[in-house]
């Protein structure tokens, strides 16, 4: 079943074309690759999707309605989340003051009860600090709770950040680079986090330069270069194939069998 | 921000020195003297709340809040002297003439980040004061507005001094209950996520436009509260009341005081009226000394006495954000 569908979707900066007519479908369920080499497109296709930058084209569909070009808080609402690249949060904020953040697309108290201090503004809060400590216990950092994100570890600072973006009930998780920076045992946790993440009923999509990770984990695997996509396929088949292999992987690299 | 027992033992901290302040003043020779000045320091207590929620808690610098006042205070008065209002109602449409005002002007505003949005917001102030000065039919233009009778209410008289301090002072408590209330629900949340992290609050589902027109707004009708309360205080207002002086002396108490505290505009106000009075003798000098301070502040505490107080007195305990 096809949970987003984008056609054509174009960006352009001036006269850079960052994003050159992509298209491609996302499965409910997979876990999606979006690799390729710096300066793609990756970050800007995100971007594009989820309405921080206003699409030059193209057309994108979640659940079968449009999205394109609704604003990031819209498309969070209809359950696309994201992360940002560099493990970006509210560093300044704690742990769980982090993830409390993300329940406000799903919690609808706003300045009356906020004034007059009504009860179902109290008990909203009070469950939105509830799920919010429920999520630390998934991301396993329940006693860091009151840590200020900035003091955390890097791949602690990653996980807050999907923390804070599971917090808004996502059906779609777009993931971008969560691994990097991260050291070998780190990325061995962090990939099979990812798959729980998966196992938990959300789809996700994969932005990573890794590529132990991309080919253990991604059923499926979009190249992009230039802005275009390049290649689609499973991670045998990207693999091999010449095009990707001339602009990125390299002649060097095997394809890991996806584990179960 | 502090647990709810701290919150509480605050609140009647402050209720208490509110009751207690005035009567202990009062009769003492200068008493008069010392009710205006609380006054005054309630007035601005009311509107540097209000600046807080925008540039503390929200993220947004506003050098125009000025005009807001004046804005309150013209609307009040002219609404009682040539609309009959009675008191009570010309200090609420005082209030919302200030937020209209603000939402009209912030919702364009806003679209501007950071300095380029503080610079329209100072043309702003220069342009109001502008329109007080030459609408002459309607405001007296530089000549003011004289004879604006005293608030009443419910039959109490506020024209003495003594009951229209603990008007003032009612009103600038109220004013730190509402921005307190406001920063621990899910509205300051998102306020907070704005002044952190604009593309980060957008990802989590905060209409960030929507939430900065919100702060405004609030921030600017209590600024016309204030006004409304200035008006028929002093019973005399004109243009030279509401000026990037007003603004700027605002920005100060709010930073010095503690951006993003509840108390911090207390402290602001308190140390920027009183120390024009322990500066007297170099007067000449306030306002080089009043900038110096600001500087100095900014460079070596920019989390101003508040922020200091706090962090002296939480580590990594159940501090909610």
């Amino acid at each position: 079943m096809s949970l987003l569908e984008v056609k054509n979707l174009t960006k352009r900066f001036g006269g850079l074309v960052a994003v050159d007519g992509v298209s491609l479908e996302i499965h409910e369920g997979e876990i999606l690759g979006l690799i390729g080499p710096n300066g793609s497109g990756k970050s800007t296709l995100i971007n594009t999707l989820t309405g921080v930058y206003p699409s030059d084209g193209g057309q994108v569909a979640f659940r079968g309605g449009g999205i394109t070009n609704l604003p990031p808080h819209r498309v969070t609402a209809k359950g696309i989340a994201r992360t940002f690249q560099g493990g970006k949060s509210f560093s300044n904020l704690s742990l769980l003051e982090n993830v409390v953040r993300g329940r406000h697309c799903r919690t609808e108290a706003h300045i009356f009860g906020a004034v007059f201090g009504t009860a179902a503004a109290r008990l909203e809060l009070e469950e939105t600090y509830r799920k919010a400590e429920e999520l630390l216990d998934v991301i396993g950092l329940r006693e860091k709770a009151s840590v200020p994100v900035s003091a955390l570890p890097f791949g602690h600072q990653s996980l807050a950040g999907i923390a804070t973006a599971l917090a808004t009930e996502p059906t779609l998780l777009m993931l971008d680079e969560p691994i990097a920076g991260m050291n070998p045992q780190e990325t061995v946790e962090m990939m099979a986090f990812i798959q729980k993440v998966r196992d938990m009923g959300i789809t996700i999509l994969l932005v990573e330069h890794n590529m132990k990770v991309i080919m253990g984990i991604c059923e499926r695997i979009v190249v992009l270069n230039y802005g275009a996509k390049i290649a689609e396929g499973t991670p045998e088949a990207i693999s091999a194939n010449e095009d990707v292999i001339q602009a990125y992987l390299g002649r060097s690299y095997v394809a890991k069998p996806a584990q179960g | 921000m502090m647990a709810k027992n701290q919150r509480l033992a605050t609140y009647i901290t402050c209720a208490v020195v509110a009751i207690v302040l005035p009567l202990v003043l009062s009769p003492l020779k200068a008493g008069n003297f010392y009710l205006h000045i609380l006054i005054i320091i309630s007035l601005f207590t009311m509107m540097a709340s209000g600046l807080n929620l925008l540039l503390g808690f929200t993220g947004q610098a506003s050098i125009g809040h000025g005009a807001f006042y004046g804005i309150g205070a013209y609307t009040s008065a002219l609404l009682v002297m040539d609309a009959n209002f009675p008191f009570w109602l010309a200090f609420l449409a005082g209030g919302c003439a200030a937020g209209a005002a603000g939402a009209l002007i912030g919702y364009p505003a806003l679209r501007l980040k950071g300095i380029s949005f503080a610079i329209v917001t100072f043309a702003v102030g220069e342009l109001v004061r502008l329109i007080f000065v030459n609408w002459k039919n309607l405001t007296r233009g530089q000549d003011g507005v004289t004879d604006i009778p005293g608030a009443t209410f419910l039959g109490i008289d506020f024209t003495a001094k003594l009951p229209m301090t603990y008007l003032a002072l009612l009103f600038a408590l109220l004013s730190l209950v509402l921005v307190d209330r406001i920063v621990n629900a899910r509205v300051g949340k998102a306020f907070i996520s704005i002044r952190e992290d604009e593309d980060l609050a957008a990802a989590t589902g905060v209409n960030v436009m929507g939430y900065k027109v919100l702060s405004f707004t609030i921030s600017t009708f209590l600024a016309g509260l204030a006004g409304s309360l200035y008006a028929h205080y002093m019973r005399f207002i004109n243009p030279a009341d509401f000026t990037v002086m007003q603004s700027m002396q605002l920005i100060a108490m709010v930073v010095i005081g503690g951006l993003g505290t509840v108390m911090g505009p207390v402290v602001g106000a308190v140390v920027l009226l009183f120390l024009p009075e322990l500066l007297r003798p170099i007067k000449d000098y306030y306002y080089l000394i009043f900038g110096l301070i600001l500087i100095l502040v900014m460079i070596f505490a920019p989390a101003g006495v508040m922020g200091g107080v706090k962090s002296l007195t939480t580590r990594y305990s159940k501090e909610r954000a």
